[in-house]
């Protein structure tokens, strides 16, 4: 029996620029991303999938870092919370979260901020149960929520007021 | 927590999927989206020396008609299943169901056939397969075969799949149903079942209307209640009441306790939400009559 992890070499596309690492097999993304790539704006709050922490988008949708094993992902692209930032994909969203005081210690913030990208994508015309139901896969122990909901409806009343 | 070691095997072709399976037998497990797999693998309450990756292999994906039924590839998400518009136009109980299935990230990754394959008593996927009577391609070594979904779950995480086998498709039956509800009951969105009913409902040429009812998170797999159902069939067209025959759907199947909720309040959530699906019924029948 080996004393060392079985590897895999991966590339990816992060945040926009291509990436060669060798990873072991065990790796979860999160960790990739924290460890292998210095990126620590992805947070660990469970590792079994519930708390949603760890979100990353992996081919434009979001997905559980802490559930997707790195070495699986060869020839992916990886946009973290920091790349959704930098190219402003979430602008509005951020903007929003300060108005609306839905960030207060900011561990759930960056998983939070991306799944409101992706209720933007998938449900646009959600209704305010609708985003409580759809936030219910990110937990938040400061805010009590109604903030981060009360942002996200702004969020999407704007964006459907673009023409 | 993270998980143990482990090698992840990419094979190429589903013949050499199949062939990793038959030469580390236990040590090794298929991995689709893992939305199951990762989490017991983190918290290092399954183990396995060999997870073989399926989600890379082109042909275990994609939905597609065929010989007049849906097939639905195994590695499908639960996402691509869901906004398919087959599926939006010919299965809204499917889509619906699906709505129940964790949170959006894992429905992302998260795969049709590994849901069946995994067989949880509280998941809505196998619940809908034995409701819309689908039927499940297998492959192993020896060739494919397939199974009705009533013989596929055979109780708490416990299928047909012999040792080295792979479910490869889902086909779903195309014939149209007149009306169909889901319920579900779980303490947060997203959670599997503490409760829940599916029923399906269509006319027949003459007499009582055909009438299924199936029941998931209540017992060690989803169960069917073809005598509940006939007894519902019969009120409705009788025009009497069908309270009788909620009242004693619990004694058509074994009701188990889980980890969070004794069996007596899985009885009583079980009888309330088939007493509210069958009142839906009731009163959609009168209107059309």
């Amino acid at each position: 029996m080996s004393a060392f992890d079985d590897q895999t070499e991966v590339t990816v596309t992060l945040n926009g620029s291509v990436q060669t690492r060798k990873v072991n097999d065990r790796k979860h993304l999160a960790d990739f991303v924290r460890e292998d790539l210095g990126l620590t704006g992805t947070h660990l709050g469970c590792e079994h999938g519930v708390c949603g922490a760890c979100g990353v988008l992996v081919n434009g949708t979001l997905v559980r870092g802490c559930l997707t094993f790195a070495a699986r992902l060869d020839g992916a692209a990886i946009t973290t919370i920091e790349g959704a930032s930098d190219a402003g994909m979430i602008d509005d969203i951020k903007q929003a979260f300060v108005q609306h005081n839905a960030g207060q210690c900011g561990f759930c913030t960056p998983g939070m901020l991306l799944a409101a990208h992706e209720l933007c994508q998938q449900e646009p015309e959600a209704s305010r149960a609708e985003i409580r139901e759809f936030l219910a896969g990110n937990f938040c122990r400061c805010t009590g929520y109604q903030p981060i909901v009360d942002a996200i409806e702004a969020v999407l009343r704007k964006r459907r007021n673009v023409p | 927590m993270k998980a143990a070691n482990v090698r992840i095997a990419r094979p190429a072709t589903v013949e050499e999927a199949l062939a990793l399976a038959a030469e580390f037998g236990p040590d090794a497990k298929f991995i689709a989206g893992g939305q199951s797999l990762v989490p017991a693998l983190n918290l290092r309450m399954a183990s396995a020396s060999v997870l073989i990756d399926l989600a890379a292999l082109p042909s275990m994906k994609g939905i597609s008609e065929e010989a007049g039924q849906l097939v639905v590839r195994a590695c499908t998400t639960y996402t691509q299943a869901r906004t398919h518009p087959k599926i939006l136009s010919s299965f809204p109980l499917l889509a619906k169901g699906i709505g129940h299935v964790a949170h959006a990230a894992i429905r992302n990754v998260g795969t049709v056939g590994g849901s069946l394959a995994l067989a949880d008593p509280a998941a809505e996927m196998p619940a809908m397969a034995l409701a819309l009577g689908a039927r499940i391609k297998v492959l192993g070594q020896a060739g494919a075969r397939m199974v009705e979904a009533e013989s596929f779950f055979k109780g708490l995480y416990e299928t047909d799949l012999a040792d080295g086998e792979m479910l490869a498709e889902v086909h779903w039956p195309t014939e149209r149903w007149d009306a169909w509800g889901f319920q579900e009951i779980a303490r947060r969105r997203g959670d599997y079942a503490t409760a829940g009913v599916i029923l399906l409902a269509r006319a027949r040429p003459e007499g009582a209307p055909e009438v299924r009812i199936c029941a998931f998170g209540v017992s060690s797999r989803p169960c069917l209640l073809p005598k509940t159902a006939q007894a519902v069939a019969e009120a409705i067209e009788s025009g009497r009441t069908a309270d009788d025959a909620v009242a004693q759907a619990c004694t058509e199947l074994d009701i188990e306790a889980d980890s969070h909720t004794p069996a007596e309040t899985k009885a009583h959530l079980l009888r309330v939400l088939l007493g509210r699906e069958v009142k839906a019924l009731t009163e959609s029948y009168r209107e059309r009559l």
